[in-house]
Order: C-alpha cells, then sequence, then structure tokens
C-alpha cells in the first residue's frame, strides 16, 4: 500500500519524512499501583498490576515529499493523532523507524502554555516559545501576530477577559507564525467563526506556495478534498489507503457505509 | 557513539527561553507585576524568626548569639529548597498539556519551578546581606564566593526536583511522603539550633542518639547551612570535608535526578 502512495508522488521533492514499519502501543491499566500505599499493599498481597496493550498504530510504513500536503483521516481512536506525535517526538515508536528531516511546528493545540492572569501581549511570548519561535523572532512577528489576531486593545488585557473565540483566534495567530519547514496539524483548524476560518485557510495556502511540508489530520472531509496533495486513510491503527485525497475520501465512506450496514 | 544525556542537556539549553518564559510567568501570577511582591517572600522567614525567637529564647530557654542572622542563614536556603520541591513535585502532572501536546525537554517543567524559587531567594539573600551590618556582622570579602554556593544549591535542589516530580508522575501520594520528610528534614537540620548543641546528645536509646547525631551534622542540608553561616557570619572558609561533601552532595544529587528523570520522562506523554 504504501508503495503504491510512493508510485504516486511527483518526483523531484526529497522525503523529508519516512516512516518505517512504525507501530505503537499504550498500555492501559485496568488495575493499578496509582500510589505507594496501594504499591506496598499489592506488594505484600503479591498482586501484579493489570494491564492490556493497546496498539494504536501497526506496522505504518509512510514516506512525504518536501512540499506535499497530507492528509490523514480515520474514524475516532484510528490513531491519527497518535502518528503525529510520533512525528514530533512526543511519542517514542515501539517498532520501526523514523526520519523527519527540518524543523517541525507542532500544532496539536492551540494556546499552549497560556497564562490566564496574564495580558495577550505576555501570552504570545510564551505561546511563542513553546511552539519553537525565538523571543527575539516572536518580537519582530509581534504586530503582525497582534493584527492577525484581530483583538485590538484586548491585547493588553489579561486573556482571563477573553470569549473562547479570542482565546482562539490569539493561538491560532501565534501558531500560524511559527517558521518551520513541517507542519503538523491536528483538527485546530474548525476553530473560529468562518470569517476568521477562511483567513486560516489562506495562511495554509501561503505556506503551501512556499513550499512547506504539512500533515493535516481532519474530520472535515471537504478541507481535505480542497487543501491536500495526498490522503492518507488509518483503520483501527493500520495504514487501509493513501493516494489521492479524492480516491481515499470515497474509500472512507465506503468503509464506513459498510461499517453502518 | 552519541550520549544521550549530552543530547538531552544540549536540547535543554537550546530550549532555555521556554524555561525562562516558565519562570517568568510564574513569578509574575505570583507578584502581578509589583516589586513589593518580594515582600511577601520576607514576611514567612520574619513571622518564622518571630516565633523561633520567641518559643526557643523564651520558652526554652536557649541562648545563641545573634539568633536573628544565624537564623536567617539557615532559613532562607531552607525556604529555596522546601519551596522549589514542594512546587515542582507536581509540576509535571500538573500542566498535562505542556507535555501531551508540545515536544520539548519535560525536564523544564520541574526546573522552571526550581528557577523561580531561585529568583525569589536570590533575592531575600541580597536583602540579608544589605541587613548583615546592622546586626554587627558586615560581610567579610568570602561574601563574593555566595554565588558559587548558591549555583551548588541550586544544582542540588534541582536534582531532587527532577526526582520527586518525575516519582509524582507514578505515584500521585509522593506529595504526602514529601510533606513529611520536609518536616523531619527541617528539624534535623541546625536551622534553629547550632549544631553544637547536638554534639552530645544523649537519647535514652543510644544508637539511635547517635544516628541522628550524625544526620544533624551530615546531612545535605545541614553541610548547606554550615557554609552559608561559614561565609557569611564568619568570613571562614570551610573545612576539607565540608567542602567535598558539598560536591560529593551536587554531583550526586544532580546525576541521580537527571538519570531517574530521563528515564521515566521518555513515557510520560502516555501516562500523564
Ligand atoms: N494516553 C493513552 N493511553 C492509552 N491509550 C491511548 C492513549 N492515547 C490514545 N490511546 C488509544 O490509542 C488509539 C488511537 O488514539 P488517537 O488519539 O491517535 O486517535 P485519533 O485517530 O486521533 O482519534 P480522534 O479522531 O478521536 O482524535 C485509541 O484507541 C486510543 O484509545
Ligand atoms: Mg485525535
Amino acid at each position: 500500500m504504501s508503495n503504491e502512495g510512493r508510485q504516486r508522488n511527483e518526483p523531484g521533492g526529497s522525503d523529508v519524512i519516512q516512516m518505517r514499519s512504525v507501530s505503537k502501543k499504550y498500555r492501559v491499566y485496568y488495575e493499578k499501583s496509582e500510589n505507594i500505599k496501594y504499591l506496598i499493599i499489592n506488594l505484600l498481597k503479591g498482586k501484579r498490576d493489570r494491564y492490556r496493550d493497546v496498539w494504536a498504530l501497526r506496522d505504518i510504513t509512510l514516506s512525504v515529499k518536501a512540499g506535499e500536503t497530507l492528509g490523514i483521516i480515520g474514524e475516532n481512536g484510528s490513531g491519527k493523532s497518535t502518528l503525529l506525535k510520533l512525528l514530533c517526538r512526543i511519542l517514542l515508536a515501539d517498532e520501526g523507524h523514523i526520519e523527519v528531516n527540518g524543523k517541525v511546528a507542532t500544532l496539536l493545540e492551540l494556546g499552549s502554555g497560556f497564562s490566564m492572569e496574564l495580558s495577550g501581549r505576555k501570552n504570545i511570548f510564551m505561546n511563542a516559545s513553546i511552539l519553537g519561535l525565538s523571543r527575539k523572532e516572536a518580537r519582530r512577528r509581534l504586530d503582525e501576530i497582534i493584527s492577525f489576531s484581530e483583538l485590538g486593545d484586548f491585547i493588553n488585557a489579561p486573556i482571563k477577559s477573553y470569549s473562547s473565540g479570542m482565546l482562539v483566534r490569539l493561538g491560532f495567530a501565534v501558531a500560524i507564525n511559527v517558521e518551520a519547514d513541517i507542519f503538523l496539524i491536528d483538527e485546530i483548524l474548525a476553530v473560529g467563526d468562518e470569517r476568521f476560518q477562511r483567513k486560516c485557510l489562506d495562511r495554509i495556502r501561503a505556506m503551501q506556495r512556499r513550499g512547506k511540508t504539512i500533515a493535516l489530520v481532519s474530520h472535515n472531509l471537504e478541507m481535505i478534498q480542497k487543501f491536500c496533495s495526498r490522503a492518507i486513510l488509518l483503520s483501527k491503527g493500520r495504514l487501509v489507503a493513501d493516494g489521492r485525497p479524492d480516491a481515499v475520501i470515497d474509500e472512507y465512506r465506503r468503509v464506513q457505509r459498510s461499517d453502518a450496514g | 557513539m552519541k550520549c544521550p544525556t549530552f543530547q538531552d542537556l544540549k536540547e535543554l539549553w537550546l530550549r532555555r527561553e521556554v524555561l525562562l518564559n516558565l519562570v517568568m510567568r510564574d513569578l509574575e501570577v505570583k507578584y502581578k507585576g509589583s516589586v513589593i511582591g518580594i515582600f511577601w517572600s520576607l514576611l514567612n522567614p520574619l513571622m518564622m524568626l518571630l516565633i523561633y525567637t520567641i518559643v526557643f529564647r523564651y520558652v526554652i530557654g536557649m541562648n545563641v548569639k545573634n539568633f536573628p542572622v544565624f537564623f536567617m542563614c539557615g532559613f532562607l536556603p531552607w525556604i529555596f529548597l522546601s519551596n522549589s520541591v514542594t512546587m515542582a513535585a507536581p509540576s509535571v502532572i500538573n500542566n498535562p498539556n505542556l507535555v501531551r501536546k508540545v515536544y520539548m525537554p519535560k525536564s523544564i517543567i520541574p526546573l522552571s519551578a526550581m528557577v523561580a524559587c531561585l529568583v525569589e531567594f536570590v533575592m531575600t539573600l541580597i536583602i540579608l546581606l544589605l541587613a548583615l551590618p546592622f546586626f554587627g556582622c558586615a560581610p567579610g570579602y568570602l561574601a563574593f564566593s555566595l554565588p558559587l554556593v548558591v549555583l551548588a544549591q541550586a544544582i542540588f535542589v534541582g536534582g531532587l526536583t527532577l526526582l520527586f516530580s518525575a516519582s509524582t508522575v507514578h505515584f500521585r501520594d509522593v506529595k504526602h511522603l514529601l510533606d513529611i520528610l520536609l518536616i523531619v528534614w527541617f528539624w534535623l537540620t541546625p536551622i534553629v539550633y547550632p549544631v553544637s548543641k547536638v554534639a552530645s546528645l544523649k537519647l535514652p536509646w543510644p544508637p539511635l542518639g547517635d544516628i541522628v547525631v550524625w544526620l544533624i551534622t551530615y546531612n545535605p542540608m545541614s553541610v548547606f547551612v554550615c557554609v552559608y553561616r561559614a561565609v557569611l557570619l564568619q568570613n571562614a572558609v570551610p573545612d576539607v570535608l565540608t567542602i567535598a561533601l558539598v560536591v560529593i552532595y551536587t554531583l550526586g544529587s544532580a546525576a541521580c535526578g537527571w538519570l531517574l528523570f530521563a528515564r521515566s520522562s521518555a513515557r510520560f506523554a502516555e501516562v500523564v
């Protein structure tokens, strides 16, 4: 399946992401000594922790070329977020080999490190450094970040006075200004009002034009169709389809229908 | 071959801005940008000074020469340790988003708690230095070695914060043990009493007395307090054994904390 995908890529770009037979399991505990007291009691009783290993990803082989926009689709719990987290090293693979060449921006969540008590302006610097934007660069882009967020004077007020949409705007304004070669985006585009969403999508288009590599997880199939040059379908941790977005989306719909019926 | 510890240290250094931002966030939230905020960091030691003076001097009748400065030289470093460890221990589980949703060296989280306490400690220490002359013990030239002592203690405390924050991820009740440990440790450190008072400690069961005396003399905090007093109050170079112990404790704590944290933090994103 992965070979198919590779053949379809336009020649020229070099692989920036390579995964070879990658598997990832989570250990789910039914009974765990969560504290020392129980650990001692269980040791005395001779009880062991009980757990089950859940394979969230199984034998994934995938390579992404520079400049590609890869859409990742699949039902809930199919392993999409896990895949992104492996690529940005939040998680370590249990099997297989992963190679990522280039600076990675991880946009799994908006507003990491935000502190409600502090002003929007201060939170910009906090969030930017966490996403990998240096203070110097953040300062250089500050005006752009603030104007993108459209927060006006609110930028100097503590963010606990923001509406949830305003928080999202602030988070997005920072995220979109992070400088990187590879962007890993998980669901964060489905936020904000319609006009703001369009503005964000314009930014993604601009990134594409500048030749950035993007991996995009979304349940919004229309968006995948419109934005991605390629898509993959995950099902129960396995890569079941890889190719042109419309073909992969059709496959996804077909699988879902047969599941439902 | 790449050395993982070296790689981790390098990465920590590259992401130092995140650490500094977290420190500033902590301090700013606490003080809301007002310099007067440091007043609160001083209030606690001053109240303690008052209480211990009343109890030890007037209730128990123990008389220590120049008690206020004697006490502060031990108590301020102690506050640094105890605040750092209590704040850092739950820091990883209290910041799940920094663990699960972004990639950065996880050690930044507990270490930033330590550095925030360090900033407060240094400020209170400066105030103590300014106050010393009024108590008839103007600091001598050895006070210039103070930054080195503070640095050693910060590394020692940093190791502990790594140790306790990593164990709190796996065992949520470490907090309770820590509270008890800190009380016991406080009283086993010559902060409110001079170490000379325990040289001839007689307990109903002599071996226990020996152990207690040994702990009071050689536990890491005692050694640090001893160095602070030597440098600040006596303007004397600590003896070789004390300096050797400082080095051993500092490196030992840093190595244990770092290695344990590195081992267990690889899976934090799955368990936090
Ligand atoms: N920390 C964890 N501990 C145990 N199991 C986990 C953990 N995180 C995820 N899983 C399991 O791994 C599988 C894949 O999860 P993942 O979050 O990657 O799904 P997803 O495709 O992103 O789903 P969604 O569309 O709902 O976001 C699921 O079965 C989930 O239960
Ligand atoms: Mg997900």
